[in-house]
């Protein structure tokens, strides 16, 4: 049989997974590990099936995209919150009128739109996970453009006792917002 | 005139004063029940708001269940709210012997809301195992 040589020289996550681990999966198609512990008195060897590796390799890409997703979207988040804040400085510093205030304000306005629970669930769990603190619920409801309402609905999803502390007992839900 | 400081306890009147050692403003929003512009802000660690003026007709009110009454109050580690005219500046004051506070006012249509209780009451899980609700430390300023 013939070797095919796969060009590796220079190996990133990217084309180990688009040239060392592209193409179909054949059943004899397998990765094979050689370590050796003492010299070359004794290798151990290993094997695996390719499409496990690629799969384990591709769950964890995926994962990352999520990740990257989040953090880049609390960045921009973030930024927004500090450039409104900077317009609401230079109001309460006088440097502007009310009447421009208002008027340079409507770039930020948003419409609040409903968002699944579940969602709002994850992103809040993972968001948590990659920072390590929370948020306040109406930081939530700016984040997700959505109500605080709304936001409870996924918090009460979330079995941590951080984010069961941010929701009001059930005997007080007598208030709009829960 | 009623005090209140639990989770979701919240006030609604033409004028809200209140006090705080953090304040936040957030970009405006549409408010989806008033169906106008509102102008979010957040008074973090131990805010405090009280209705220096109440609403013109308590019809207009958001929640059904906001106080409405001159005089009601509203205490916690993070109050959020809204005001439907732009915020102005607070002013910083005394406020206990240890710290001071900033003070200002939320005009127009302005509510106030508790979104966690006392930060003392947070912090001490007896607290919070005995009176899961109610920590009354009603603010001016802490009672001095």
């Amino acid at each position: 049989m013939k070797p095919v040589l796969i060009d590796n020289r220079s190996p990133t996550l990217s084309n180990i997974s688009d040239a060392f681990l592209g193409g179909k999966y054949q059943g004899g198609d397998v990765l094979v590990r050689y370590v050796s512990q003492d010299g070359a008195k004794s290798i151990a060897v290993a094997s695996t099936k390719t499409q496990t590796i690629r799969e384990g390799l591709s769950h964890y890409f995926d994962n990352h995209q999520v990740e990257i997703a989040i953090l880049t979207s609390v960045i921009i988040w973030q930024k927004r919150t500090l450039d409104f804040q900077a317009l609401h400085t230079a109001f309460l510093l006088n440097s502007i009128s009310e009447e421009d205030f208002e008027n340079e304000s409507e770039k930020f306005i948003i419409h609040q739109q409903h968002v699944e629970p579940e969602r709002i669930a994850f992103v809040i769990d993972r968001m948590h996970a990659l920072l390590g603190f929370r948020f306040d619920t109406s930081d939530y409801a700016d984040y997700f453009k959505c109500t605080q309402k709304n936001v409870m609905e996924g918090l009460r999803l979330l079995p941590d006792k951080h984010f069961f502390e941010l929701l009001p007992s059930e005997q007080k839900i007598e208030n709009g917002l829960a | 005139m009623a005090k209140k400081s639990n989770i979701c306890a919240s006030i609604e009147g033409n004028k809200i004063s209140f006090n705080t050692r953090q304040f936040y403003s957030k970009p405006p929003y549409i408010d989806p029940i008033l169906g106008v512009r509102v102008y979010p802000f957040k008074l973090g660690i131990n805010g405090y708001a009280e209705i220096s003026s109440p609403l013109d007709n308590e019809a207009e009110a958001a929640f059904a269940s906001s106080m409405l009454k001159q005089g009601d109050c509203v205490q916690g580690g993070s109050v959020d709210g809204w005001a439907t005219k732009p915020i102005k500046s607070p002013e910083k004051g005394v406020a206990t012997g240890a710290h001071s506070a900033v003070f200002g006012d939320l005009k127009g249509h302005a509510y106030a809301h508790v979104e966690s209780p006392h930060r003392d009451h947070l912090q001490s899980p007896d607290i919070m195992a005995r009176h899961p609700e109610i920590p009354q430390i009603i603010n001016p300023i802490y009672k001095k």
